[in-house]
């Protein structure tokens, strides 16, 4: 019988067959091998298996080898005649370059450590043996000489050694593993200690191993952060994190993004999750500062278990935002960057010139007694008159938009020695946006380091410091490019630049006007720290100190010209704001981690902690400036002060929490947590609120009857019950605060105050209750991984900004009123379809999907909806409340048109209560902007030296009301219009009502604007081509790559708006979405 | 025991770097509140000049002009603006439009904050004298937010109280019970101010005399109206300027017919919004060739406001007041489109049907006649919307004619036409005299129409239609536009967002 072993178990069998025999090695053995047996083999012609097979058929030996470490096919080119086993192993052995050792009646053959061929290239990768996916950072040790080396990037190493040595790996939180160098490019398969679920992710104060968590956390790693050229932390989330909805806030260089876990909870707008960066909760929303290329994970907590350590901030998710740090080891150097050119994603369908002419012939011919159509000398300009007889056209967005351009550079240097480890980044971001003067520019730097100063003490600092500027292009030039006649002309004859396109208009303005005479400057300075001690009091019990300052300092100026859109040709307008945010926060943290026994585990984690944060802002606006190349910049010469305003903030928060995690056999795990908050936002009697969890988890993959299970790699359940709060509210907020006023009696000032604000000292937490039950399952080794998650949230004492009737003399108050349900299934999947070791093609596939159902279950306690504030029970938050067009009123309908007030060829709603009568009683729910689904798709291919990937996301199933429809959508024939259908008395359309040249806009316009904004887009294509190790290592490079990438390159959707994920929120269409095709270059030394 | 004590030296060290106190009393630094403001002496004074500043929401503001001028006999929509629907009378005047929301809040806020200042105002440490002077400004100007109300929206919330947490339960009281309030509230008032106030621009007795003789009128106590008025003519400080066109002098603000009248000044800080007037009634004449805006012929055009044939009409070849409300004539302005064969300085001629020119500008809704009252063209820049110009509330002018209207309604038109003879005397020009009415003229129709000829343009006429009950008959005969205007219209819809909001049944008016 021959064993063949492979040689990842090799050693270890080794070791037990050693045991077993007393240790009995080497050339004594050899020795006493050689008396008694003789044999006689033609052996020239044998492999050297076949050489094996015949010595154990004559001897009764059994050959124990490895089949990869030795090469045994090779032909032996021997003979042996009337030798002892022992001289025909030596020769074989001085042949093959191989050790032997007798154990009993086995020889176990080793491939030999000493003799190692000659030196050369050898390249190889390293891979995750589950998910086959790259591991970066792994180290490489070379076991002759000790010297070591990092695979990079694309998990790719080279080095120079021979044919015989052996390769160390080890990674933490793998096995590591020594490998036979026997071929020139070696792939290591790393198995992680138990499987992909050993990862340590990073929870609320502390780390946990993936496979211990009992709670809902979603981790983005750095290389899914890479794949994508975002600006911006979040907009490398899209599309990668189940119930994780990210959305876009504008699309001009710099603009913010938002993000929402499971839904809306909290009827005010104000739904963001708290944003926790290395431990300390970052000043609210503000992430565009931080550079995406530093972070190595982001954590999304969903569920109260996960967030509840968090208490009176959680409720709407937390992430836990974790940057790069150093490693004991080589000192790496990284560069990477890219470059890419941007444009617009899509035009708007306008009327052209003739088009538009005809519209507004149609507009007048309405308001004819007669019916007639009007002269066009009548209606039309000179310049308008010459557009029509030229057949000329302006398209004001060709005139505005061109293309635009993003670049990135990042140089990285990380390392350390034994004591002390470092990170350190600079980064440069520049965006030339689509539009002329409108950008965004960031520079920053970061510092991480660990230090150890002793066996008990270990501090260190995460830190970072970041500038940036943006220039925001005004509105206006948005709004012109739509509206602006296009028989208007932007140059005169003598190519001059027309202030006024036509002659007969007074209010738009030609937008290069706007581009140039008006300017929207931001500087932001953003200074963070992340300082630590930690000590060690004892084995299982540790107090870490955390500090974390987080300073912003926003300062900007605006201007506007005489010749813009704000001033048309009156005196220039200019001011300049101020808003500097500090906050500070103090955590005293106590860890505490013991095993009682084998069967007891406990972890637990008190905390206290301390935040505040004061806000200062100011400002100052001036007109009649004296020379207008000053903008913003001497503000002292103006001739009037328009508007000067300071303002004060200061919140605090004082916490005390506790987490106790027990595991009992490592297979049933509880998590108990609490969290008293006290916020100085609330008034006093209601500071206070507790917010406890509790989750249980059941490793049933760990059960003796599915351990051994070749299907089941991975099973846990997991269920989770908590409450978390939400502040909500902006600091002042009890008091019923006045507002300043304006008057004066003759020519001396009177400024005066009227009550702005209702007080209300009642006002307490809002506070969320939510179960989670989860499986997390992988199958065949973890090939395939998912999870399945239900969660139901109910939120009570809502804090809401009710609009009350204003006959109070206000318009709303701030209440805790209400509750709201979120109930929702998330499905994540993630699987390895092809890996090949044979050619390295590997593909793999993550999916994940989100549906989510909102709705109000309580309003004022009577059972009554607020229809004033379109919130009905039963239905979402945000649903939109207005008439329904059915159609146009036609002629044949006059007599009921007239008797109910409506003129044919107007927009004709539905009688939706049946009563005869249209009115205010006819409003209906139309639906909700908050999508049914939403979902995202990522294919990540590999072959060689190339990789693809493609993310996909979509958000299914809602509805928007589209400003930018309602405002471009007039009919009145003074604006373009959009290129819609409209109502005449020949074309009897259902579409679009009659033009009316008297009217500012339409009637009833509102119910055209209601459009269904579902789409599934091509978020992100990346292929990236790593050169061969081979050539690169001349250049004393350890890793290079080139990629180029698309940002946006397709988009399926029925909508005709610029972008439906941009128009989402239903804001009208100011920057237009772009797309971005880049190349980018990643170099490692 | 070691390790506790090892706990211990290491949470004192941390309560050592947690360092100061963690306190969580929030203290509003940068925020005022009632009770921190209006206890103190000039704090109460400052809520009575913020109670004062909605004033400016009224006059001066595009909604006020629009709810009072919009779909009248004297002016129909103009070429521009979200709200010509206003003049047609039909199914788009509705509870959903903006501009009812907007004047139902403001007069409310007005409100809320005249009873905030009432309720503190025996808490301030100030002189009784004081006292009473801030009570009567206050309850004044708390009146005249109801009058608006009342004659825009019929019944109406009586807020006589301070809001105090949430009230959603609101009802309609009737008119004639708010005009009690409104009566008891001037008639304070008129009893407790002098004729004269320590600064321009405050509430005086003769401001309350005014506007009490508006109250009387609606609850139809006439002859005490008349009272009111006549005691204003012949014991208050004004007196009727001899020239019509001089109330409109833009450096003649403060004059002798002025009783009351909302405030603005050149002072931008303290200018809010500014008045506005002069760019709703201004035509697109910069649309035409040869004209650009210009701060001397109208300004920013707005052109929202277009007066009707029958108020150009309505004034005799005599009357001074034709040349002192109406431009209908516009100069050459504008080199670069000259027209051939003009220069700048020349009177535009504009073309009035083809082959037929005329230099009296047209009226219709391209190009139409202006209004002159509100022209402000001491603003740095055409394009500020922001005026200087005080609105004028109650001239002397109009206390004449409330005399008559009064006098008329008590049965004694031969007293009260003696008084609206009294404008058209001065109305008429230098050397001209003006048709006298005999007491057998006068009508409530001739009240009207005298109150166009004196008042057009100063936000007075659709509360003026309404308040007599000619609305719909006057606005169908004379407003092309509104040939549709049925009695519903008589008073505006309640805005939905009152009905929508409250959580009892708030009644709509009918119709609507």
């Amino acid at each position: 019988m021959k064993i063949i072993i492979q040689n990842k178990d090799f050693v270890f069998v080794l070791l037990l067959s050693l045991f077993l025999t007393n240790n009995l090695f080497g050339q004594q053995s050899r020795n006493r091998l050689a008396e008694g047996v003789i044999i006689n083999i033609q052996a020239q012609k044998l492999s050297l298996a076949e050489c094996f097979k015949k010595l154990e058929t004559a001897t009764g030996y059994q050959f124990v080898y490895s089949s990869k470490e030795l090469d045994t096919n090779q032909q032996t080119g021997l003979n042996f005649v009337n030798q002892s086993l022992g001289q025909v192993l030596s020769k074989l052995a001085d042949k093959h370059h191989f050790s032997y050792k007798v154990i009993d009646k086995q020889i176990a053959i080793n491939k030999n450590q000493v003799n190692i061929g000659t030196p050369h290239l050898i390249t190889g990768e390293v891979i995750d043996s589950a998910t086959h996916e790259t591991i970066i950072g792994a180290a490489i040790r070379l076991k002759s000489n000790q010297s070591g080396i990092m695979s990079d990037a694309g998990g790719r190493f080279s080095l120079t050694a021979g044919y015989g040595d052996e390769l160390i790996v080890s990674y933490i939180g793998y096995k590591t593993q020594s490998v036979a160098i026997n071929q020139d490019h070696l792939v290591v398969l790393l198995a992680g200690r138990q499987s992909a679920l050993s990862e340590v992710v990073v929870v609320g104060y502390g780390t946990q191993k993936k496979r211990d968590v009992t709670g809902s956390v979603v981790s983005i790693t750095a290389d899914d952060i890479k794949q994508i050229p975002a600006t911006n932390p979040f907009q490398a989330i899209k599309g990668k994190a189940a119930g994780v909805d990210v959305f876009n806030g504008g699309n001009e260089p710099g603009a913010a993004i938002n993000i929402q876990i499971r839904g809306q909870n909290s009827i005010n707008a104000n739904n963001p999750p708290l944003v926790v960066l290395d431990g300390i909760p970052a000043i609210d929303g503000f992430i565009n500062d931080i550079n995406p290329s530093d972070i190595q994970s982001i954590e999304v907590l969903k569920d109260a278990s996960a967030t509840a350590i968090y208490g009176s901030r959680a409720s709407n998710g937390v992430l836990l935002i974790t940057t790069k740090r150093g490693a004991t080891g080589k000192t790496n150097i990284n560069y990477d960057s890219y470059y890419g050119v941007t444009s617009t994603i899509n035009r708007l369908d306008l009327m052209n010139g003739q088009e538009f002419a005809q519209l507004r012939r149609e507009a007048n011919r309405t308001d004819d007694p007669n019916g007639a159509y009007p002269q066009d000398k009548d209606i039309f300009d000179n310049i308008a008159l010459e557009s029509i007889a030229k057949n000329r056209s302006t398209d004001w967005q060709d005139v505005i938009y061109g293309n635009g351009n993003k670049q990135n550079h990042q140089l990285s240097i990380s390392g350390g020695g034994e004591k002390t480890q470092f990170a350190l980044s600079t980064n440069y971001f520049k965006e030339n946006g689509i539009v002329d003067k409108s950008d965004y520019t960031r520079g920053s730097f970061r510092i991480n380091v660990d230090h150890r100063i002793n066996d008990k003490f270990k501090t260190g600092i995460s830190s970072f410091a970041s500038r940036s500027v943006q220039h925001v292009p005004s509105g206006d030039v948005f709004d012109n490019a739509l509206r602006l006649n296009p028989l208007g002309v932007p140059y005169d004859q003598q190519g001059n630049l027309l202030f006024r396109p036509n002659n007969d208009e007074g209010q738009r303005v030609n937008p290069l006007y706007d581009i140039t005479g008006s300017l929207d400057e931001r500087y932001r300075t953003r200074v963070f720290a992340s300082i630590y001690g930690e000590y060690k009091i004892s084995p299982a019990l540790s107090y870490h100190l955390n500090v974390g300052p987080d300073a912003e300092f926003a300062n900007g100026g605006t201007f506007n010209g005489s010749l813009t859109t704000a001033n048309q040709g009156g005196s220039s307008t200019a001011g300049v704001n101020e808003t500097n945010i500090f906050s500070i926060t103090v955590e005293n943290i106590l860890n505490y981690d013991k095993r009682f026994g084998k069967d007891h585990h406990i972890m637990a984690t008190a905390v206290q902690s301390y935040q505040n944060q004061v806000t200062n802002s100011s400002f100052t606006n001036v007109s009649k400036l004296p020379y207008e190349s000053q903008t913003y910049h001497n503000l002292a010469t103006a001739g009037s002060v328009t508007g000067v305003g300071s303002d004060y903030q200061k919140w605090s928060l004082l916490s005390y929490m506790g987490r106790i995690n027990y595991q009992y056999k490592d297979r049933y795990l509880l998590t108990v947590t609490g969290r008293a908050d006290g916020s100085s936002r609330f008034a006093t009697g209601h500071k206070w609120g507790f917010f406890p969890s509790a989750a249980l988890a059941w490793k049933i993959s760990d059960e003796d009857f599915l351990k051994s299970s070749k299907l089941i790699s991975t099973l846990k359940l997991r269920t989770s019950y908590g409450s978390t709060g939400n502040t909500g509210i902006q600091p002042y907020k009890t008091f019923g605060v006045l507002q300043k006023t304006a008057y004066t009696f003759g020519d001396t000032g009177a400024p005066g105050f009227l009550p702005g604000t209702i007080s209300n000292p009642n006002l307490k937490w809002e506070t969320t209750n939510q179960i989670n039950t989860a499986i997390d399952f992988g199958f065949w080794n973890d090939r395939l991984t998912g999870t399945v998650e239900y969660y139901q949230s109910k939120t009570h004492d809502l804090l809401l900004d009710r609009s009350i009737p204003t006959s109070t003399g206000f318009v709303s108050v701030l209440e805790n009123i209400g509750s709201t349900e979120n109930t929702g299934i998330e499905v994540s999947l993630s699987s390895v379809n092809i890996s090949s070791t044979h050619n390295g093609f590997r593909w793999k596939t993550d999916i994940n999907f989100a549906r989510n159902k909102n709705k109000i279950t309580e309003l004022l306690g009577d059972g009554k909806d607020i229809v004033g504030n379109s919130w009905f029970i039963g239905h979402p938050i945000n649903v939109f409340y207005d008439y329904k067009k059915i159609g146009i009123w036609q002629t044949d309908e006059a007599a009921v048109a007239k008797a109910n007030g409506f003129a044919v060829g107007g927009i004709k709603i539905e009688d939706t209560n049946h009563d005869g009568k249209y009115d205010a009683n006819d409003r209906q729910i139309l639906g909700s902007y908050t999508p049914a689904w939403i979902a995202g798709l990522t294919n990540t291919f590999s072959y060689g030296g190339f990789d693809l990937s493609v993310v996909l996301n979509t958000r299914q199933d809602y509805l928007t009301y589209s400003q930018w429809y309602d405002n471009n959508n007039r009919l009145a024939g003074r604006y373009n219009n959009l290129n819609v259908n409209y109502w005449t008395p020949e074309n009897p359309t259902n579409d679009n009502p009659r033009p009316d040249k008297n009217q500012e806009s339409v009637f009833l316009g509102s119910t055209l604007a209601y459009k269904n904004v579902s789409f599934v887009r091509v978020k992100n294509i990346i292929f990236t081509y790593h050169f061969p190790l081979a050539w690169i290592k001349k250049l004393q490079m350890s890793a290079l790559s080139l990629n180029v990438s698309a940002e946006n390159p397709f988009t399926i959707t029925d909508y005709k708006g610029y972008d439906p994920e941009f128009e989402s929120t239903g804001q009208r269409a100011l920057y237009p979405s772009t797309k971005m095709y880049s190349v980018g270059l990643n170099a490692s030394f | 025991m070691k390790i506790i004590k090892k706990l211990f030296i290491t949470l004192c060290v941390g309560g050592i770097t947690f360092g100061s106190s963690c306190k969580l009393e929030e203290i509003p630094v940068s925020q005022a509140t009632p009770e921190t403001l209006f206890t103190t002496p000039s704090g109460l004074r400052d809520g009575v000049y913020g109670v004062y500043s909605k004033l400016r929401a009224l006059y001066g503001s595009q909604v006020g002009f629009t709810l009072t001028t919009m779909g009248t006999d004297i002016f129909q929509h103009g070429k521009d603006g979200g709200y010509k629907f206003l003049d047609a009378y039909d199914s788009q005047t509705n509870s959903s439009v903006g501009y009812f929301a907007q004047l139902w809040y403001d007069c409310y806020q007005g409100i809320n904050a005249a009873n905030t200042i009432l309720a503190y105002a025996d808490k301030a440490d100030i002189p009784d004298n004081l006292k009473t002077q801030y009570k009567a400004e206050t309850r004044f100007l708390r009146a005249h937010f109801y009058y608006w109300l009342t004659v825009q929206f019929g019944d109406v919330v009586l807020a006589t109280t301070e809001t105090k947490g949430v009230n959603t339960t609101a009802v309609r009281t009737s008119k004639e019970e708010v005009w009690k309030l409104m009566r008891e509230d001037t008639q304070f008032a008129v009893d407790n101010l002098g004729w004269t106030a320590d600064a321009y621009g405050k509430v005086t007795k003769g401001a309350a005399l005014q506007q009490l003789a508006i109250i009387m009128l609606m609850q139809k106590d006439y002859q005490k109206a008349a009272d009111a008025a006549k005691t204003i003519i012949e014991s208050g400080p004004y007196k009727l300027l001899d020239s019509y066109a001089d109330i409109f002098r833009y450096d003649n603000q403060q004059n002798a017919e002025i009783i009351f009248a909302a405030q603005y000044t050149k002072d931008l800080l303290q200018n809010g919004d500014g008045n506005q007037g002069h760019a709703f009634f201004t035509p697109a004449y910069d649309q035409f060739p040869g004209l650009q805006r210009d701060l001397n012929q109208g300004g920013r055009p707005y052109t929202r406001f277009r007066p009707t044939e029958f108020f150009r009409n309505l004034f005799n070849p005599n009357d001074s007041r034709f040349e002192a409300t109406f431009r209908y004539v516009w100069i050459y302005n504008n080199p670069a489109t000259l027209p051939k064969g003009k220069a700048i300085g020349d009177t535009v001629e504009w073309q009035i049907s083809p082959g037929v020119t005329s230099k009296i500008a047209p009226n219709t809704d391209n190009m139409h006649w202006a209004i002159k009252k509100h022209d402000d063209p001491t603003r740095a820049s055409v394009q500020d919307l922001a005026g200087f110009r005080d609105f004028f509330i109650y001239r002397l002018s109009e206390t004449y004619l409330t005399a008559a209207e009064a006098l008329l309604l008590a049965g004694k038109p031969a007293e009260g036409v003696v008084y609206l003879n009294k404008v058209r005397t001065r109305a008429a020009k230098p050397g001209k005299t003006m048709p006298m009415l005999s007491a057998g003229d006068l009508t409530i129709d001739q009240i009207l129409d005298e109150r166009a000829r004196e008042l057009g343009g100063e936000e007075k006429r659709w509360m003026d239609l309404a308040r007599t009950g000619k609305l719909v008959e006057r606005v169908k005969k004379y407003n092309p536009n509104s040939a549709a205007i049925k009695d519903m219209y008589l008073v505006r819809p309640i805005p939905q967002s009152q009905i929508d909001l409250s959580t009892i049944k708030f009644p709509q008016n009918p119709g609507y």
